[in-house]
C-alpha cells in the first residue's frame, strides 16, 4: 500500500484540531482573575496567542482547501510505512507508565515487559528476535533499576 | 589569564573525560539516523543531577559538537542525514561517495567540521565577554523586544510556509501558559488539576518533542533503509590539510555564515548549513558541479553547522537566550543545576564560562580525533536495527521525566507531546520555533510585564529605547518581508513545503 | 495537644554552644533513638520531600543532613531525598501534606508555606502540616546598587515617602522577596513600586543594571556580590550584624520588622509525636557536628535548631500580618 499524499486534508485537519483548541483555551481564559500586580494580567497573552493561532489557522485551512483542488500526484516514498507500529509504540508506552503510576508493577518488571513486547513488535514474531529481546528486556530492566536508583539517585517506582 | 587556566581546567583529566564521553556518544548517536544530538542529551540532563555542574555542561556541550559532526557519516555513506544539519552534505557527500572515492568524502567533511569549530569558538571567546557587558545594559523592554524580533526572525526564516513557522512557535509559546504564572503568581489554565499546576516543564516538553516524536516517526518508517556505499579497506580518511588551500576562502567565509545565523537566536544549524551551501555555490567558479559530488559544497555544509554550535552558545551565555533549538536542553540543564544564564554569569559562575567557551575549542579537536579514528566503525554502526533501540530510548524518556520531579504526570507529558509533534511533523511543520517559542514565553511575557509596570502600562519603551526601538524595527522589517514574500508565493500549495530541522 | 517532651521548653540558645549542652544533647538523641527503636520506628527508608530542583538552595541544605544522617548514623535507616520542584513549592509542599502520616515522609520548606496561602495558589498553610523544627536561619537585608544615588536607608525613606511609587523594588511575587519589602513599606509609612523580575540572579542584574532601584537579598549575597556592585542599607535582623557593622538594624531606623530566611521540616498532620521527636533530635544533634556547622557557615545559615514551639508564633505572624497586605495589593 503506497502512501497517498493526505498533506492537504491533514492541514485542514490540523487546523480544526488547532482551532478548537484555541477556543478551549479561550474558555479557560475567563476563569483567569483581573490584572491586579501588572497592567495587562494573566489572561493577556494566552488570550492573544489564542486568537493568533486561530487566525494562522484559518490562513493555513484556506491554502489547504485551495491546494485539495489542484489535485497532487502522490509522492512515491522507497519503503512502505506501519501505521499500526506507530500506534503500537503510543500505545504501549502509555500501557507501561499507566502500570506504574497505578503501582500494578514495579519499574523492573514493568520495563521487561515492555521492551519484550514492543521489541518483538517492531521486528519479526522469531524465536532469534525473541529471545534478544528479552535478554535486551532482563539487562535494562534490572541493570537500568540498579544504575538510576544506586548511581543517579532516581526515586523509581518500586 | 582566565583563558588560560580554563584550558588547563578543559585540559585536565576529569573535564577532559566527560568532553571525551560527550563528544564519543554524540558522534554515536549522530551518525545513526533516526537518532538525534537533541534525543541524547534530553536524556541525558536528569542524569547529570549528581554530577558537578560544570562537568554536566561540559558532557551536554560535547554532545552537542559530537551529534552536530557524526551526521556526515550516514549523510555520505547511506545518503540519510544521521542528524537534520548533515541534509545540506548528502547532496555532495553521497555522490561523491559513490563515485568510489567515500574515504575522501569523509575526510572533508571532518576536516571542515574542525575548522569551522575553530574559527566559531574563536568568535566564541572574544565575543562573549564585551556582549555579556553590554548585555547588562538590558532591561525588561530590551529583552521583551529582542525575544519578539527572534521569534519572527525563526519563524520567518525557517524553510516552507511562513504560516507554518508562526503557528508552530505561536503554539510554543501556548504550550508555556498552563500552571503557575511567575509575573503575579496565579494559576491559569489548569482547569482544576493540581497537577496541572505547573504547566509542562521544560524537560518532559523536550523528551517529547525531540525523542517521542523521533520514535513514533521512525516505527512509522522501520523499512526505511539507507542505499549504503561500502568503503574500501586502507582507504585514507585522515585529512591531507596540505590541499586544503584552494578551500580557504570557503572555510572561512561557510564559518562566519555559520557563527553569525549560530548567534541569531533560536535558529539552529540546518539552517546555517543551508545558506552558507547557497552562498558557496553563488561565489563558486563552478556552481553547476555542486550537487554531483563536488568538494567545495562538503565543506561549505559542515564548517558552516559546525560553526553554527559554536555560535549559538554566545546568546546562550551572554543573555540567557538559546542560539539554536537544541541549546534549549542546555539552558535548561544550566537552570536545573542552579545556574542562570544571563549577563552575570561572567559573574556568578566565571570558571564555569570560561571551561565552557574553551571547552568547545577542546571538544572540536576531540571530535576531529574520534571522527578520524572511527569513521571506519561508524559506517558499520549506522545500519543498526532500530526496533532494539525505540523500545529502550521510551524507558530512559520515562526515567528522565519521572526523575527529576517524581510525578508520572510529566511522562503522559512526554506522551502527549510527542503525539503532537509527530503530527506537526508529518504536516511539515517546524518544531525548531516550536521548541524555541516554548522557551522563550517565559522570558517574553514576564518581561513585558515587568516592563509595564516600570512604565505605567504604556507601550512606548518599545520604540523610545534606543536598543529595543531597534529590535522593534528589526522585527516589523522581517515580518513585512516575509508577508511580502508570503504574498508572492500564495498560489504556491502547501504541499510543496519544505521544512527542516 | 502534641505531647510536650522536655524538649519544647528548651529555649535555643543564639549564639552559645556549651560542650556540656551539646553532650547533653547527643546522650538525650542516643536515648531517643534508642527508645524510639523498640517501637520499632523507623524501620523502612525515610523520604524527605523537597519541593525544588535537585541542586536548589533547600536541596543542598537537606543533604547536608542526609550525610550528616548516614556517616554518623544519627537515623537507625536510610534517608531518600524526593524532589518535587514546582508551582512555587506547592506541588512539593501539597505531596507532604497528603502523604501518610506515619513518619516516613517528610519535607522541606521555606517560609512560603505561609506566603503561598496568602497569594491563593494553595489551600492550605503551615497549620495542615506537624512541624518538625527550623535548621538554622540566615540573615535578610534590603540592598541597592554600590553607585546609587542612596547612602542610607533613611534617604531612601524620605524619597520615597516624598514621592510615593518613585522607588523601584526587584521582586519576585507573593514571595518572601515581595511580602518582606510589602510588610516593611507599611511599618515605615511609606509605598514602593514593587517591578515583577524573579529570582535571586535576575534581581542582582537588574539592580546591577540600574533597572531597578532595591532588592531584598539574603546577607550572603551582600558579602558574595559585593565586588559585583551592591551594598546593603539595612538589615532585618535584631541586631547588628558582624558582617556589615556600619549597616542599622530596621528596628533602629524604627521599623518593626525582623525577619529571617529559614528552612522548616514539616510531617503530615497526624504524625505521632514520638516519631516527629526522634526526627527532631536527629536534626539537632547533626546541627552540633562541626563539617555540619563549617558547611552552614560557607552558605551563610546560623546553625541554632528551633522546635515547634519556637517557629509557630513566627509563621502565625507572619501569615497574620502578611494576608491583608496582600488582599490591600490586589485590591487596587
Amino acid at each position: 500500500m503506497p502512501t497517498r499524499s493526505q498533506k492537504p486534508t491533514l492541514d485542514l485537519s490540523i487546523s480544526g484540531v488547532l482551532i478548537a483548541l484555541s477556543v478551549f483555551v479561550l474558555w479557560g481564559v475567563k476563569e483567569i482573575p483581573p490584572p491586579f500586580f501588572d497592567p495587562i494580567g494573566s489572561a493577556a497573552f494566552p488570550k492573544y496567542t489564542a486568537y493568533i493561532i486561530i487566525a494562522l489557522a484559518l490562513g493555513i485551512a484556506l491554502r489547504a482547501s485551495f491546494a485539495l483542488r489542484n489535485t497532487v500526484a502522490p509522492s512515491k516514498e522507497s519503503f512502505r510505512e506501519e501505521p499500526l507500529l506507530a500506534v503500537s509504540v503510543v500505545a504501549l508506552s502509555a500501557l507501561y507508565t499507566l502500570s506504574m503510576q497505578l503501582e500494578l508493577l514495579s519499574f523492573r518488571w514493568a520495563t521487561i515487559v515492555f521492551i519484550f513486547l514492543l521489541s518483538t513488535a517492531l521486528s519479526k514474531f522469531e524465536k532469534r528476535v525473541m529471545i534478544i529481546s528479552a535478554v535486551i528486556g532482563f539487562v535494562f530492566g534490572f541493570g537500568g533499576q540498579y544504575l538510576f536508583t544506586e548511581v543517579f539517585y532516581i526515586d523509581l517506582p518500586q | 589569564m582566565e583563558i588560560l587556566n580554563a584550558f588547563q581546567y578543559a585540559l585536565s583529566p576529569y573535564p577532559m573525560l566527560w568532553i571525551l564521553i560527550g563528544v564519543a556518544s554524540g558522534i554515536f548517536v549522530g551518525a545513526i539516523p533516526g537518532l538525534g544530538g537533541g534525543m541524547l542529551m534530553a536524556l541525558t540532563v536528569p542524569l547529570t543531577f549528581s554530577m558537578d555542574s560544570t562537568h554536566a555542561i561540559l558532557l551536554l556541550m560535547g554532545m552537542h559538537v559530537g551529534s552536530v559532526s557524526g551526521g556526515l557519516i550516514s549523510a555520505t555513506l547511506l545518503k540519510m542525514p544521521g542528524t537534520p544539519s548533515a541534509m545540506m552534505t548528502t547532496l555532495d557527500g553521497y555522490p561523491m561517495a559513490q563515485k568510489g572515492q567515500p574515504g575522501k568524502a569523509l575526510s572533508l567533511g571532518i576536516g571542515a567540521s574542525l575548522f569551522g569549530g575553530i574559527v566559531s569558538g574563536i568568535f566564541l571567546l572574544a565575543l562573549a565577554p564585551p556582549l555579556s557587558s553590554f548585555a547588562h545594559k538590558f532591561g525588561p523592554w530590551e529583552y521583551f523586544t529582542m525575544v519578539l524580533m527572534a521569534l519572527v526572525l525563526i519563524a520567518s526564516i525557517t524553510q516552507g510556509s511562513m504560516l507554518k513557522g508562526l503557528m508552530a512557535a505561536t503554539l510554543g509559546l501556548l504550550a508555556a501558559m498552563p500552571g503557575l504564572n511567575e509575573s503575579d503568581g496565579q494559576l491559569r489554565l489548569t482547569y482544576g488539576f493540581e497537577a496541572m499546576d505547573d504547566g509542562f516543564n521544560l524537560l518532559p516538553v523536550l523528551l517529547g518533542i525531540f525523542v517521542m516524536s523521533q520514535i513514533i516517526k521512525d516505527a512509522l518508517q522501520i523499512n526505511k533503509k539507507g542505499v549504503s556505499v561500502v568503503m574500501k579497506k586502507g582507504e585514507r580518511i585522515f585529512p591531507k590539510f596540505q590541499e586544503w588551500k584552494k578551500h580557504t576562502v570557503n572555510i572561512l567565509r561557510s564559518s562566519c555564515i555559520g557563527t553569525w545565523v549560530g548567534i541569531l537566536p533560536g535558529i539552529g544549524a540546518s539552517i546555517s548549513s543551508m545558506v552558507s551551501y547557497g552562498i558557496a555555490k553563488t561565489f563558486s567558479k563552478t556552481p553547476e558541479k555542486f550537487g554531483t559530488g563536488h568538494e567545495e559544497g562538503i565543506v561549505a555544509a559542515e564548517s558552516a553547522n559546525n560553526a553554527n554550535a559554536g555560535g549559538a552558545l554566545i546568546p546562550l551565555i551572554t543573555i540567557g537566550i538559546p542560539g539554536a533549538p537544541v541549546d534549549a536542553i542546555l539552558l535548561g540543564a544550566m537552570i536545573m543545576h542552579q545556574i542562570q544564564p544571563g549577563p552575570l554569569l561572567f559573574e556568578t559562575n566565571g570558571p564555569l564560562v570560561w571551561s565552557l567557551m574553551t571547552g568547545y575549542l577542546v571538544a572540536n579537536l576531540v571530535m576531529f580525533l574520534i571522527m578520524v579514528f572511527s569513521a571506519r566503525f561508524l559506517a558499520k554502526v549506522v545500519t543498526i536495527n532500530r526496533a532494539y533501540l525505540i523500545p529502550i530510548v521510551f524507558a530512559f524518556c520515562l526515567i528522565g521525566a519521572y526523575g527529576p520531579s517524581n510525578r508520572m504526570f510529566d511522562v503522559w507529558v512526554v506522551l502527549g507531546f510527542g503525539v503532537l509533534g509527530y503530527f506537526l511533523d508529518r504536516a511539515k511543520f517546524p518544531l525548531g520555533p516550536f521548541v524555541i517559542g516554548y522557551v522563550l514565553a517565559g522570558i517574553m511575557e514576564s518581561e513585558l510585564r515587568s516592563g509595564l509596570q516600570m512604565s505605567e502600562g504604556s507601550f512606548a519603551p518599545m520604540i523610545t529605547r534606543p536598543i529595543a526601538g531597534s529590535f522593534t524595527v528589526i522585527a516589523i522589517a522581517f515580518l513585512a518581508y516575509s508577508i511580502y514574500q508570503e504574498w508572492r508565493s500564495r498560489t504556491r500549495v502547501s504541499s510543496e513545503d519544505l521544512s527542516i530541522d | 495537644m502534641r505531647a510536650l517532651k522536655p524538649v519544647d521548653s528548651y529555649d535555643p540558645p543564639r549564639n552559645a554552644t556549651r560542650p556540656s549542652k551539646l553532650l547533653a544533647w547527643a546522650i538525650a538523641a542516643i536515648g531517643l533513638a534508642l527508645a524510639a527503636n523498640a517501637h520499632s520506628y523507623p524501620e523502612r527508608p525515610i523520604k524527605i520531600i523537597v519541593p525544588t530542583n535537585a541542586g536548589g538552595e533547600v536541596d543542598t541544605l537537606v543533604r547536608i543532613f542526609q550525610r550528616a544522617f548516614q556517616e554518623n548514623d544519627l537515623l537507625p535507616v536510610k534517608t531518600v531525598v524526593v524532589n518535587m520542584p514546582g508551582a512555587g513549592g506547592t506541588l512539593g509542599t501539597r505531596k507532604i501534606k497528603d502523604s501518610r502520616a506515619d513518619g516516613y515522609t517528610i519535607g522541606v520548606w521555606t517560609p512560603g508555606i505561609v506566603t503561598s496561602k496568602a497569594m491563593g495558589i494553595a489551600k492550605y498553610d503551615h497549620s495542615s502540616f506537624e512541624i518538625i523544627g527550623r535548621t538554622g536561619y540566615s540573615d535578610l537585608g534590603f540592598g541597592v546598587n554600590s553607585d546609587s544615588k542612596f547612602n542610607s536607608i533613611q534617604e531612601l525613606i524620605e524619597q520615597s515617602k516624598a514621592n510615593p511609587k518613585s522607588l523601584q523594588v526587584a521582586t519576585n511575587i507573593g514571595l518572601p522577596v515581595h511580602l518582606i519589602p510589602l510588610m516593611f513599606a507599611e511599618s515605615a509609612g511609606t509605598d514602593f513600586k514593587f517591578i515583577q523580575i524573579g529570582g535571586g540572579s535576575k534581581r542582582l542584574s537588574s539592580i546591577l543594571g540600574g533597572h531597578t532601584d532595591m532588592a531584598m537579598f539574603s546577607l550572603l549575597a551582600f558579602i558574595q556580590y559585593k565586588d559585583a556592585g551592591i551594598k546593603p542599607l539595612v538589615v532585618l535582623s535584631e541586631q547588628r550584624t558582624s558582617l556589615f557593622p556600619d549597616v542599622p538594624t530596621a528596628k533602629e531606623i524604627g521599623v518593626d520588622l525582623v525577619m529571617q530566611d529559614t528552612r522548616i521540616w514539616l510531617a503530615p498532620k497526624g504524625t505521632p509525636p514520638e516519631r516527629i521527636e526522634l526526627i527532631a533530635t536527629a536534626l539537632r544533634t547533626a546541627m552540633e557536628l562541626p563539617e555540619v556547622k563549617k558547611e552552614f557557615k560557607t552558605l551563610g545559615i546560623h546553625t541554632t535548631f528551633g522546635d515547634a514551639a519556637e517557629l509557630q508564633p513566627f509563621l502565625d505572624n507572619m501569615l497574620e500580618r502578611v494576608t491583608p497586605l496582600v488582599a490591600k495589593a490586589r485590591g487596587r
